[in-house]
């Protein structure tokens, strides 16, 4: 392995290749870092709290206000299992009015291994509005 | 980790902070003995919406033990409300 690589650098000293066939070739040794190594998502820290940060100037309401909650995940997904024990009526009710208002979701689907995968990708998850006058950021640490 | 303390944080503009720690053990112990005492009423209304009695009340001290954490702070011109969990 390591006569294939010196081999590859002469050819690049020599001139004869130039860096990035240098770079394949030596990543098709498998000497770069490795197609699992390229392959694999850098792991981040599933979120641990959703956070809603509301900064309202003096044009809204009585005056200025500012709003910052924090919300732990683990009440999301206590929630979650609390919301399988919504009666069956119940349930169709609720997704009756999300489907009323565009949201075709069937709360029963939401269930807590769906919400592990759910709460992963929430790490990226941010929301920035700003009107001139407030802005809200939702997002999660 | 069950929530223990709650700090609960008023301060009226203009006007004199107020600050309270409350002790959720004490509330969890009086929810203990509440639930004790209202669990005939809890196991009919379990039966009557064909619930698993101990799943809904293993998903009720679910919610309460994942209190823990929250953060609420409001801040308004009238009054700054800060409420932690702990």
């Amino acid at each position: 392995m390591d006569q294939d690589r010196r081999r590859i650098l002469d050819l690049l000293a020599d001139g004869k290749i130039n860096a990035d066939e240098a770079e394949r070739l030596i990543t098709a040794l498998g000497g770069g870092r490795g197609p699992d190594a390229a392959a694999a998502p850098s792991r981040r820290p599933a979120p641990k709290y959703l956070r809603v940060v509301v900064d309202a100037g003096a044009g809204y309401g009585e005056g200025p206000a500012k709003v910052n909650v924090r919300i732990p995940m683990q009440l999301l997904r206590a929630g979650v299992r609390l919301g399988a024990l919504i009666p069956v009526q119940a349930r169709e009710q609720v997704n009756a009015a999300l489907r009323d208002n565009g949201i075709p979701l069937d709360v029963s689907q939401i269930r807590p291994d769906n919400l592990e995968a759910l709460i992963e990708q929430l790490g990226d998850f941010n929301v920035d509005v700003d009107d001139g006058h407030a802005k809200v950021r939702v997002f999660c640490e | 980790m069950i929530p223990l303390i709650a700090i609960v944080q008023v301060h009226p503009h203009p006007g004199r902070r107020i600050r309270l720690w409350l002790p959720l053990f004490l509330v969890w112990l009086l929810l203990v003995v509440l639930g004790l005492v209202l669990s005939p009423l809890i196991l009919i209304a379990c039966l009557i919406a064909r619930l698993n009695p101990f799943t809904a009340i293993w998903s009720l001290i679910g919610v309460f033990v994942a209190m823990a954490g929250t953060d609420i702070e409001v801040e308004a011109p009238e009054a700054t409300i800060i409420v932690r969990v702990i």
